[in-house]
């Protein structure tokens, strides 16, 4: 669970919507990595066989139907069955088996 | 793969969790930076795998989150050298084979040499041998390109040579330079003389002055036509000058050949009836693990050897061989008179085509029979066209005599 970026978790949005859209302006103007600056995950899914998470902030669930990730973006649910965790690092995750949904729950 | 082979190497548990917050403890882990992989769920149970190292650093987070751990599997180099941490001579003895698996590849035990159609096979294995190149020498200190050099100076008729050392084997490959006549030099002075005797049939001259004319008989060593030249002939004298007289001179020859057919033969017939003799060769030494005279009569023997390789690059100096010993009736055969007049006729095509020089041309052949006992005397004889000139250089002694370059 990386902590870099330009967002601290204190700094949410929220009241800060315009900071928000002028960061987005920012990021836009001299194209700067979004998930750098963001924090974002990067979520890379290898057909619906096995997905990969990189930048997550930490595993909420795991079964072998479902595996529930917390990122930067909100929470990601992926519902399948035979489910199993690839490789676990502190920084990235893999998924892989029958992946069935993928969910963002914000 | 290398993942898993580190791995292999360092050593790692399949670990079972059980309790209530995996999720939790396996965040706390991944926090502490160990990794873990194929975490996989069954029968209500959560197996992970995860490096020796990490395993011990796990105890507090499974503690922190109320799991608990329980070792189903260990896997590694680690645990398989501490299975074997009592069998010390197994040790040793590993550690002598691979000792004596390197000091024997350090030798030379094959040495091959191919290309050579004119120079012979053991006269250039002799001379490796001298530089240092023989099966049983050591590998180390050979200078190749050294090598090479010190073949093309003593052999003048090598071209080229290259010389290949590969693990235990060395392959010299030659490309051998075509004999060159004697005679090079374009604008020294000769004449064109007959190699062999014969009836002129054609002559074609480039230059110098023709003494024979169709029709003529020649003996070998007759000039055929002159490099002197003269010039301003008259009463008085001439001057003489001399070129590189050049001509294709054909004539007929005949070509005698007398042999016997014999009428009576022996064939081998194999009754099928094999003793095997066979054995290890050691380093030039013969090991017989099973000998006995053969018991046949009349008998073929056919020897054959494998050699041991450790790779095809890698021959020992080992090899099995098998001496074949195969009985045969003699069973004597008749030919008719037809058969060995048609015998004959091979016979003298194949003598035809091994002695004649190219170019040549069989005019007509006589052939002619006669029985004897049991033998039928073949006699024949070919007429051929055949080019018999050849270069004779002048050797200039008179001071009067000039060279002009044609």
């Amino acid at each position: 669970m990386a902590r870099r970026g330009v967002r601290r978790e204190r700094d949410k949005p929220g009241g800060n919507k315009q900071v928000e859209r002028l960061s987005r302006q920012l990021v836009e103007m001299f194209e700067l990595p979004r998930e750098v600056v963001f924090n974002l995950p990067i979520i890379q899914a290898l057909g619906a066989e096995e997905i990969s998470v990189t930048n997550y902030k930490g595993l909420v669930e795991y079964t072998a139907e479902c595996v529930r990730v917390n990122t930067a973006a909100g929470l990601v649910r992926f519902e399948g069955s035979s489910l199993i965790l690839r490789h676990v690092t502190s920084e990235s995750l893999s998924v892989a088996g029958r992946i069935a949904k993928i969910e963002f729950i914000t | 793969m290398f993942l898993r082979l580190y791995n292999f190497l360092r050593g790692y548990v399949t670990v079972a969790v059980s309790g209530f917050a995996v999720a939790r403890f396996i965040n706390l882990a991944a926090h502490k930076n160990i990794y873990l992989w194929n975490v996989r769920e069954k029968d209500g149970r959560t197996f992970l795998c995860v490096s020796v190292k990490g395993f011990r650093l796990m105890r507090q987070p499974a503690k922190k989150s109320g799991c608990k751990l329980k070792i189903v599997k260990k896997t590694g180099l680690p645990f398989i050298l501490y299975r074997y941490r009592k069998r010390k001579v197994l040790a040793l003895g590993l550690l002598l084979f691979i000792g004596l698996m390197v000091y024997l590849t350090s030798f030379l035990w094959l040495v091959t040499v191919s290309g050579n159609n004119l120079l012979e096979t053991p006269a250039l294995l002799g001379k490796l041998r001298e530089l240092g190149v023989a099966a049983g020498l050591t590998k180390s200190g050979l200078n190749v390109r050294e090598i090479e050099e010190e073949l093309m100076a003593g052999f003048p008729n090598i071209a080229f040579a290259n010389l290949r050392v590969k693990g235990t084997r060395a392959q010299l490959s030659i490309v051998e330079t075509i004999q060159r006549k004697d005679f090079v030099d374009k604008s020294a002075p000769c004449d064109v003389v007959a190699a062999k005797d014969g009836l002129i049939h054609e002559i074609a001259t480039d230059a110098g002055r023709p003494l024979v004319r169709p029709g003529d008989v020649v003996q070998a060593g007759d000039v055929l036509v002159s490099g002197e030249l003269k010039a301003g002939a008259d009463d008085t004298g001439y001057q003489s000058y001399f070129v590189h007289a050049s001509s294709k001179v054909t004539a007929k020859l005949f070509y005698e050949y007398v042999f016997d057919v014999p009428l009576t033969y022996i064939i081998k017939s194999f009754t099928g009836n094999v003793k095997r003799n066979y054995g290890i060769i050691l380093f030039n030494q013969k090991i017989y693990l099973e000998k006995s005279p053969s018991p046949f009569t009349n008998y073929d023997v056919k020897a054959e050897e494998n050699r041991f390789n450790f790779g095809p690059d890698y021959p020992l100096p080992a090899a099995y061989f098998t001496d074949t010993f195969r009985e045969f009736i003699p069973v004597t055969a008749h030919r008719t008179v037809e058969e060995a007049e048609i015998m004959g006729q091979t016979i003298v095509a194949s003598r035809l085509l091994r002695e004649l020089p190219p170019g040549s041309e069989v005019v007509s052949t006589e052939m002619s029979y006669e029985r004897k006992d049991d033998v039928l005397v073949v006699s024949a004889v070919v007429a051929v066209l055949e080019v018999i000139s050849e270069q004779r250089p002048l050797k200039t002694v008179n001071n009067e005599q000039l060279t002009i370059n044609n």
